[in-house]
């Protein structure tokens, strides 16, 4: 008999199931023996991270052995949930994007799980932190290999539920736990609008699976269905990809552990919300108003939070807005149907920020948990692997010729070029710009200069447990551009055509000399970062000061958490009180307590029935049995 | 003449019956250790049982490929996959009553621990049976043997509670027994025979009978639903788990609705199929009235015991809900149902017994005041079972109603599913009841904590067992997916 | 179908026979016998010892035990007696099937006597 799943056909894909498995596995073993393994606990992680990310390359070859048209798998691992005539099952899908997906999240996250054992040394809850990390991994590569929107829905909480439990992780420090409520909270708004898209989708196509909703969507549901349920995902991208106006919670996200940070805040977690897009992008397509509604709320959040991240003294909270601003030019990508844009600027952007993110882990690992950037400088001399690979995440994210970053922004950029849209060109480029001064500001205020602390001066550099993942994604955000996408329809939009459709043309200025304003730009901003910050030709300091209060405005990310307190927040928890103590113990109470006390006198009468007396028990069976045989003698 | 009137035997194929027959010889065998030994050992006794249900357990399992006639032993046992997805459902249950039961008689040091392994797996072996039977007069003799071997269970300790109650259940039972001996006669009067297969040959198409065969019918019905404790037949029901040892109340009160309604899917799907027409509105009316007045009468209750056997007696009316359709969409809605049904009940009868502490001093509801801080593991169980009960989702419990409710409208009877839907948010109330007093008030102050009077290996060591029920009740409410298959292949009634 | 139920005239005939002499007998009593009405005729007992205590009473729980236990060899013995009338056709499958339903029974008493559940003290 076959108590267990159905296994599918055998083929060289049909270890598919292993991938999320394994990492669960690692959660698994963690979570229950964590505290006895000790410091291999770290290691276990790290080997389950790293046969996930063997497997997946091995399938991703196997894939690509295929020909364009083939290189789909579906993988039915069980029949999940089965009531009438809808049916939802537990079924995996690799074709070109949940590769890539896959590739990044393994990939990446095997790096930052190896440079977590060094980081985390000493942790008292070393283990669980170990667990908790496997657990999202699991929780990742569900999201992006599912079939159906429910399972991508489990795997979308999922990474929510471990965000919330990493952020948390020293939860004995009140801003922490509350930093991670916060992001718990707002995401669920994405989250709840989200569902509220699933249900729709439910509605218009009786069915959750890919292959039924987005195969021709335009046949089944109306243009107007469309638009409602495409917005309403996005809002759950919005969310989870902290784009205006639910960013607030990712800058206080930086309150968990850096390499949390890195992994779930940079690289792939946040990323999954453009992934989300990108999936859906038939839906989209079919509603002209949802894709606009992407390109702007991705255009506004690129510039709104680079502006930000300029002002910040915190170096993790500069990365932190830095990556809510490069999300928002990946959902701009997408918004202008440049999915493989979008994507590659994913993958080389979970490269380059891990990088910078673990980067400014070992700085503060060197610096006694320091983080602010008016106590650094200098730090290259004495850290030179962490400085150098950070310079070259720096150099990718300001777009630098040959680095990844460069690529990708550039490509974006011309494509808004070439389809006409010059004002979001004109936008996109002043993003680039600050993008360039931002991170410029905090190399040079960071590295480079006279260390302005006792603890800038002692810094050391890190183990090369630590060292080694760094050097490892420098190397990653070097090679990824020339490998992957040397042009819009480079390798990685070619491989991906099958999924997202073929790039948009058009005319604009060539290619060439858009990519000569671009570095003009990137080089240009980066010297007058080190003009200002680096040269000691500058009192950056008396600079601020005069130009005050807008460097206090932006560095408080323009008062929007005060003014959502002031707005929802407060009014909120009045509203809340008045419910609380007026309108439920009058209203509700008094409502549930009528039915409440109606049910009990009835029951206390049902109860006399019940005497405890064997021979009224009999009478009332014997009055049963007499009442089934009138009713049935009625009928005959 | 006399001497050639001599019976045909039938040809004696004993192997469908073979779990059975494990079980009663690991019964014996228990009896002749407790007669001979010495001095007996309780983990001996746990040990023998649990082997006998293990085999007993193998053997079903051998049977689900069973390739031989559908009936043997002159169409008196079925060899089905119905018979062997119950079994191994009857089996589980009985593993984990003898766990809890083990604890629960270590704990109170109580003497009659030796009959307590024999009687469970006479009790089992009947239960066993009567999923497997064919024959009316074979289903009677199971019913007998499960039932007598559950009298004496109830009354086990000896303590007033416990007698009283195995008194109630014992005359009250026999009472049922007559009403279920008469519809068998009535039946064969209407048939001829008191085979099932035959029966269901003997009333297609026939118009002449139909009046007897319905009688009889009926009357098989009020013994099977003093059996489920369905309203208005439930009245032993809150007694008989208050007073008998709570772990035999765990079993007894998931393991009897298995069996018996094995058995009654058998006499409605295959004996009175012909008759759906007729026997529905029966099961819709004891459904209705089990449903209401199991619910309602558990919020006025004040013990937990008594307030669980109420919402026994209320899911009996959701099984039968799921029964009004006829054929294999009911029978696949109510398999689920027991299946979680066992998993919930036995988890939150074991987790009373857990906080009930020796001599069972703890089971009013006020007891729970606070148990979050006292016992977490124990609170955390509990709501996980009560959630399941209520029909809460992510839990087993609510696939299982949204199957049975869905099985009653794809029928038509949507009002009834409509009383279902409207009891279940009542019922609510009183599990919800506990989970609130359980994390949202103090404990008392004088309330001591489990650990100090249990001891805390003989608390852990129950509460492992309870994990088994907890994972299964998580697992059917996230996963419902990994038995439909073979819900849907056990479904299908051979006869 | 007549005829069956003329097979019950037989039984009713008896019914009635029956009816008719207790009618009689009563009949002939109250005309026949003297009547002479006396108080100490409307005690329980004519005896003459008054009834003292409650109707309830409790017999020797000890009864029971052998109660049940002659049930169980008089059941023993209606199974035994067409056994043993129809074995010979039936073969060994049937000798040792009896075997075991005999044994299964001296478990039970073997058990009871055990249990010192025989021993009337």
């Amino acid at each position: 008999m076959m108590l267990g799943p159905s296994l599918p056909e055998a083929s060289s894909l049909s270890p598919l199931w292993l991938v999320p498995a394994v990492p669960l596995l690692g959660a698994v073993i963690n979570l229950f023996s964590g505290r006895r393994l000790g410091r291999s606990a770290g290691w276990i992680a790290s080997t389950s991270v790293g046969a996930a990310f063997v497997l997946s390359l091995w399938l991703v070859i196997a894939l690509l052995e295929r020909s364009a048209e083939s290189r789909v798998h579906i993988q039915h691992l069980f029949d999940w949930i089965s009531v009438g005539r809808f049916a939802v099952g537990a079924d995996l899908r690799l074709d070109v994007l949940s590769a890539t997906m896959i590739l990044v999240v393994t990939g990446v996250g095997l790096l930052i799980h190896v440079y977590a054992i060094g980081y985390m040394e000493g942790d008292r809850r070393y283990g669980r932190f170990f667990a908790y990390l496997n657990l999202f991994v699991f929780f990742m590569l569900l999201l992006v290999l599912a079939d159906n929107y429910l399972l991508l829905y489990v795997g979308w909480e999922g990474v929510g539920l471990c965000s919330y439990l990493l952020i948390g992780f020293w939860f004995e420090k009140t801003e922490n736990a509350s930093a991670a409520r916060k992001a718990f909270v707002t995401t669920r708004i994405g989250d709840t609008l989200m569902l509220i898209g699933l249900a729709l989708i439910v509605a218009g196509f009786g069915s959750l699976d890919f292959g039924a909703v987005l195969g021709a969507p335009g046949d089944t549901i109306a243009k107007g269905t469309a638009t409602a349920i495409s917005l309403l995902l996005f809002a759950g991208a919005i969310g989870k990809s902290a784009q205006v106006p639910l960013h607030v919670w990712l800058p206080d996200a930086m309150a968990g552990p850096t390499p949390v940070s890195a992994l779930i805040h940079a690289a792939t977690m946040v990323t999954a919300g453009v992934y989300l897009v990108v999936r859906s992008a038939p839906l989209f397509e079919l509603s002209g108003v949802a894709l606009t509604v992407v390109l702007i709320v991705g255009l506004v959040t690129a510039l709104f939070a680079a502006t930000c991240a300029l002002a910040q003294d915190d170096i993790k909270r500069v990365l932190a807005y830095s990556t809510v601003s490069q999300l928002g030019f990946m959902f701009m990508a997408a918004g202008m149907r440049f999915y493989t844009g979008a994507m590659f600027m994913l993958v080389a952007h979970a490269f380059y920020k891990a990088l910078m993110f673990l980067g400014a882990g070992s700085v503060m690992h060197g610096m006694h948990e320091e983080t602010d950037l008016q106590r650094m400088g200098g730090l290259i001399r004495r850290m030179p692997i962490t400085g150098w690979t950070f310079v070259v995440g720096a150099f990718a994210l300001a777009g630098v010729f040959p680095l990844a970053g460069f690529f990708a922004k550039d490509q974006i950029l011309e494509i808004a070029n070439h389809t006409g849209r010059t004002w979001i060109y004109l936008l996109g480029t002043l993003g680039a710009l600050l993008s360039a001064l931002y991170i410029g500001r905090l190399v040079f205020l960071a590295f480079f200069g006279s260390p302005r602390s006792e603890a800038a001066e002692h810094a050391h550099e890190s183990p090369l447990v630590m060292t080694v993942p760094l050097l490892a994604l420098a190397a990653g955000a070097i090679l990824a551009g020339p490998l992957l996408s040397t042009s819009a329809e480079g390798t990685l939009a070619r491989v991906l055509e099958p999924v997202t459709g073929p790039v948009p043309h058009g005319e604009g200025l060539p290619t060439l000399a858009l990519s000569g304003i671009a570095t003009a730009i990137a080089l240009g901003a980066l010297a007058l970062a080190w003009w200002v910050y680096a040269s000691g030709r500058v009192e950056w300091l008396t600079l601020r000061e005069r130009l005050q209060p807008l460097p206090r405005a932006a560095g408080s990310g323009w008062y929007v958490d005060r003014a959502y307190s002031t707005v929802f927040v407060n009014p909120g928890a009045a509203a809340a009180r008045f419910t609380a103590n007026v309108f439920d113990t009058k209203v509700v109470d008094g409502l549930v307590n009528g039915v409440g006390t109606g049910t009990r006198r009835l029951a206390a009468v049902g109860r006399l029935l019940q005497t405890g007396f064997v021979r009224s028990y009999a009478l009332a069976f014997l009055l049963g049995a007499v009442g089934v045989l009138v009713w049935v003698g009625t009928r005959l | 003449m006399i001497g050639q009137a001599v019976l045909p035997t039938p040809e004696l194929v004993f192997e469908p019956l073979l779990p059975e027959l494990v079980l009663v010889v690991f019964a014996m065998a228990g009896l002749l250790y407790e007669a001979l030994a010495k001095r007996t050992e309780a983990v001996v006794h746990l040990s023998i049982g649990l082997v006998g249900v293990v085999l007993a357990g193998g053997t079903s399992l051998w049977l689900w490929d069973w390739d031989g006639p559908a009936t043997v032993l002159g169409d008196a046992v079925s060899a089905d996959r119905f018979a062997v997805l119950a079994r191994l459902l009857l089996l589980v249950v009985a593993a984990l009553g003898l766990l809890l039961g083990h604890q629960y008689f270590a704990r109170s040091g109580d003497e009659q621990r030796g009959e307590f392994t024999p009687l469970l797996l006479f009790a089992t072996s009947g239960m066993t049976l009567i999923v497997a039977s064919a024959d009316l007069i074979l289903t009677f003799l199971a019913l007998e043997i499960l039932s007598l071997a559950l009298y004496v269970l109830t009354g086990l300790t000896g303590r007033r509670a416990a007698n009283e109650a195995a008194m109630k259940y014992f005359l009250l039972g026999a009472f049922s027994s007559a009403f279920f001996l008469y519809g068998v006669a009535m039946a064969y009067g209407a048939t001829g025979t008191t085979k099932i297969a035959a029966m269901a040959l003997a009333l297609t198409g026939t118009g002449e009978a139909q009046a007897l065969a319905v009688l009889g019918f009926a009357l098989l019905a009020v013994g099977f639903a003093f059996k489920v404790s369905a309203a208005p037949f439930h009245m032993w029901t809150p007694d008989v788990y208050q007073g008998a040892p709570t772990p035999i109340t765990a079993f007894m009160s998931a393991a009897t609705k298995v069996a018996a309604f094995g058995a009654l899917i058998r006499v409605l799907d295959v004996a009175f199929q012909a008759l759906a027409w007729d026997w529905a509105p029966v099961v819709w009316g004891l459904a209705a009235a089990s449903v209401v007045i199991g619910s309602i009468l558990a919020i006025a209750q004040t013990n937990v015991k008594r307030m669980l056997a109420y919402s026994s007696i209320a899911h009996a009316g959701f099984i039968l809900t799921g029964l009004t359709a006829a054929g294999s969409a009911g029978i696949r809605a109510a398999m689920f149902y027991l299946v979680a049904y066992a998993a919930m009940t036995v988890g939150a009868f074991g987790t009373v017994m857990v906080v009930s502490g020796r001599g069972e001093k703890r089971t009013r509801i006020g007891d729970y005041t606070g148990l979050a801080r006292t016992n977490p593991i124990a609170a955390a169980l509990m709501t996980l079972f009560l959630l399941s009960l209520a029909g809460i989702p992510p839990t087993a419990g609510f696939i299982a109603k949204v199957n049975v409710f869905s099985a009653a409208i794809d029928a038509g009877y949507w009002v009834l599913a409509l009383i279902g839907v409207v009891t279940s948010v009542a019922a609510a109330f009183f599990y919800l009841r506990v989970i609130v007093l359980m994390y949202m008030q103090e404990p008392e102050p004088a309330a001591p904590s489990l650990t100090e009077k249990v001891g805390i290996g003989a608390e852990n060591s129950a509460t492992a067992i309870l994990a088994i029920p907890a994972a299964a009740t998580l697992l059917l409410g996230v996963f419902p997916g990994v038995i439909v298959g073979i819900i849907r292949d056990a479904s299908v009634l051979r006869w | 179908m007549p005829d069956y139920y003329s097979s019950y005239g037989v039984v009713l005939a008896v019914v009635a026979a029956g009816a008719i002499l207790v009618a009689v007998a009563f009949t002939a009593a109250k005309l026949i016998a003297p009547h002479r009405p006396l108080p100490a005729k409307l005690t329980t007992y004519e005896c003459g010892i008054d009834p003292v205590g409650e109707g309830w009473s409790q017999s020797q729980i000890r009864y029971y035990v052998f109660g049940f236990l002659f049930v169980i060899f008089d059941v023993e013995a209606v199974f035994l007696f067409p056994w043993a009338r129809v074995f010979e056709s039936l073969g060994w499958a049937a000798v040792v099937e009896m075997g075991i339903f005999i044994a299964i029974l001296a478990t039970g008493l073997l058990y009871a006597w055990r249990k010192g559940v025989v021993r009337w003290a």
